[in-house]
């Protein structure tokens, strides 16, 4: 194809053992068949990537990708992609990203960038207007994400967007977050594998223009979903209020809010930490590259231990690990918990599990004082606190800290019962115990514990109970099926997964057609195909990394302890027929491959 | 910035827009754009005479040599230049029909003068 529209048409190929950056021609037939971001990810990584290498090793390849709807006039379109082989899991990782990377990498000229290798020494990756150059940094190395941050934008100028990791990804944090300017790339420890590349940072900076094919019809479309996404309960009202914690007293009330690394049900502080005292810190809303949403929100601690501490956030999940998983009711201590993952490049979600767990290991007297030096009891807000400066530079037990849940678990004796993670990645904020639809989500996500591959809490809680009770097996397997292929497919277009609460996919296939022309994206059928494509796509690639049926599960704790309070009382996982049914919906074979015809029907070439 | 570009160039280019959202991350975003003032100093600093208030600012493209005099002049920061052609980008309000006000999502913009 001799012009492009949407799309930029090249990718930025960086090998940074040799310092040779070349670009490449975007192809038409990975276009149509893996649309972009998670899909170009998996193509490449599925392709290129040697089997079976060490995540950490110059081996590994990092994608970052945006999407044909990234930096257009679509809602919430400023989304892009990384994917790579993750620390954590050892498996298939991909993370999505907003803020204003994304549109701005594209404008600098590129759909994506390819990192492979090992730089020698501490480099930055400088992209303006399609000229590109890695650029020694060792006055960066060592800094945290905010410093870092400013000293790129010092050297460069303030119009260069920056991504870069801080010391925990330097250091090898298996959970190690990449952050841009406040919204990370934050699970599975995709910052580790920059830091292993000697990749500090990324600057981009362009003044391209991203072309639409069908100008007229695609603005009529914007109106439409900017109308819908205006009238909508979530995200034309609570999202904007509350931000993302406009969800955490509703899940408390369904039963579904993990407590005490998953002891409990019911948080003694939600009196004090629920989005209604949330809300007091907000001091301004935040929105992402082109988003009418705006859920980001800039909180400051107003008084108390921690006053003065600021974040943008903190996120739903955040407030959740660092809350009521620690029993933590200090909302101070919270949001400084989450400046501090941003200022160590963490991922929240997986520092709060490791956290917490390591809470239930003193508990239960498998660590003791002796060990870590001080004390470290549920709901002691400062040792949260000391713990994430020790996890960030890995000092002292901070080092094996720093591997995750799942390996310090292998090092503890007796504390394998309660590790609460699923392929080796700490879990969110939703007990399966609670929804049948979580326990499939997490035991089939293909990074491992995580809510966003598909979210089908969602609709167990807005069907009415006769059609979706949340505890039944009915319909579940199908429902993760259909979310799993749209949020393979929503994460590969650049738009955020909240603008999906509003938006139906008809609006969504007339923008990837409207934007780019292209006759393949004007079927919904065939995009939700592209989708299903990628989820596939990504099994292959987890199957030949060594995944196997048995790790389709979920901890232990989920099988054989009932929650003795809230909604969820007396209910434990039963995952047996649901992983049966899911399999069977999804043409896999009994060990959980995709089956030669399978992938016929949907033209994988392996 | 997405509208502002399409209304005057028929394409979606946040570098070409008459509104900038001056970003010097972590300090919180600041939006700048020509507020029409009375002082129009953009006109009185222009050595070409090529700026005119017409009820907004008329920019007269054959007169301007792009010095950007009129981007230092401006008190709010609200002229860039125009990556493309290298001529200021100064509020019009669309000739009256102010784009941005009516595409706003969030309803945070509104006529002023």
């Amino acid at each position: 194809m001799a012009s492009w529209y949407g799309y930029i048409g090249k990718l930025l190929d960086v090998d940074l053992s040799t310092g040779v950056i070349t670009e490449q021609e975007l192809d038409t037939g990975l276009v149509e068949g893996y649309m972009g971001g998670k899909g170009f990810g998996a193509r490449i990584l599925y392709d290129q990537l040697p089997t079976g290498c060490d995540p950490l090793s110059p081996d590994n390849i990092l994608v970052f990708a945006t999407g044909p709807l990234t930096g257009t006039f679509a809602p919430a379109s400023g989304r892009f992609e990384v994917c790579t082989k993750s620390p954590a899991t050892g498996l298939w990782l991909d993370a999505n990203c907003g803020g204003f990377f994304g549109p701005e990498l594209k404008q600098a000229g590129y759909d994506g960038v390819v990192g492979r290798g090992k730089a020698s020494d501490p480099v930055m990756l400088v992209i303006e207007d399609s000229s590109s150059e890695l650029r020694p940094a060792p006055n960066l190395w060592g800094e945290d994400v905010l410093r870092t941050h400013q000293l790129v934008k010092e050297q460069l100028g303030r119009e260069f967007r920056v991504t870069c990791i801080g010391p925990a990804g330097e250091k090898g944090v298996k959970y190690a977050a990449i952050i841009s300017e406040y919204r990370a790339l934050g699970r599975g420890g995709a910052g580790a594998v920059m830091g292993s590349k000697n990749l500090k940072a990324i600057a981009v900076k362009g003044t391209r223009t991203i072309s639409v094919h069908d100008s007229a019809r695609f603005m009529k479309t914007c109106r439409e979903a900017f109308n819908e996404l205006a009238i909508h309960p979530d995200t034309g009202g609570g999202r904007q209020k509350y931000g993302t914690n406009v969800i955490l007293s509703l899940m408390e009330e369904v039963g579904i809010h993990p407590v005490r690394n998953f002891q409990k049900a019911m948080f003694e502080g939600s009196d004090r930490v629920n989005e209604d005292t949330i809300v007091n810190l907000y001091v301004r809303n935040k929105a992402c590259f082109g988003c009418p949403i705006y859920c980001s929100k800039i909180a400051e601690v107003k008084d108390g231990k921690h006053k003065g501490s600021y974040t943008e956030g903190p996120e739903y999940e955040n407030v959740w690990a660092f809350g009521a998983n620690c029993e933590n009711a200090d909302l101070g201590s919270i949001v400084h918990a989450e400046y501090l993952c941003d200022y160590y490049g963490l991922d929240g979600i997986s520092t709060g599990g490791v956290i917490a767990f390591l809470m239930e290991c003193f508990e239960k007297g498998v660590l003791t004082e002796s060990d870590i030096g001080f004390s470290l009891s549920f709901g002691d807000d400062e040792s949260i606190i000391k713990v994430i400066h020790m996890i960030g530079i890995r000092e002292g037990p901070g080092e094996l800290w720093g591997e995750g849940v799942k390996r310090i678990a292998e090092e503890l004796d007796g504390a394998q019962d309660f590790a609460m993670h699923v392929k080796g990645l700490e879990l969110p904020a939703y007990d399966p115990r609670g929804s049948s639809g979580m326990a499939l989500a997490y035991a089939t996500s293909d990074r491992g514990g995580c809510h966003l591959r598909s979210w089908p809490i969602g609709d167990e809680l807005h069907a009415t109970e006769n059609r979706l009770d949340q505890m039944a097996v009915e319909l579940k397997p199908e429902l993760e099926k259909t979310q799993q292929d749209l949020f393979c497919l929503i994460n590969s277009i650049g738009m955020c997964l909240f603008a999906t609460f509003a938006l139906n996919l008809k609006q969504i296939t007339s923008f990837l057609h409207e934007v780019t022309g292209i006759e393949a994206f004007s079927s919904s059928h065939e995009l939700m195909k592209t989708g299903e494509r990628i989820n596939n796509l990504v099994r292959l690639f987890n199957i030949r990394e060594g995944l196997t049926r048995e790790l389709d599960t979920l901890p232990k704790r989920f099988f054989e302890e009932a929650l003795n309070e809230g909604l969820s009382k007396g209910r434990v996982v039963d995952l047996e027929q649901l992983m049966k049914e899911y399999y069977s919906v999804r043409g896999w074979n009994p060990d959980v491959v995709p089956t030669g015809e399978k992938l016929e029907e949907l033209a994988i070439k392996e | 910035m997405n509208i502002c570009s399409w209304a005057h160039f028929g394409e979606y280019n946040i570098k070409r827009s008459r509104i900038d959202v001056e970003a010097d991350w972590p300090k919180i975003p600041e939006i700048a754009v020509c507020l029409a003032c009375e002082g129009h100093e953009c006109v009185g600093a222009c050595p070409e005479d090529a700026l005119a208030w017409e009820d907004w600012i008329v920019l007269d493209k054959e007169r301007c040599n792009s010095c950007g005099k009129c981007v230092e002049a401006c008190p709010v920061n609200g002229i860039t230049m125009d990556p493309y052609t290298s001529l200021p980008l100064i509020c019009d309000t669309c000739e009256g029909d102010f784009e941005c006000v009516a595409w706003c999502p969030t309803k945070a913009l509104e006529r002023g003068r």
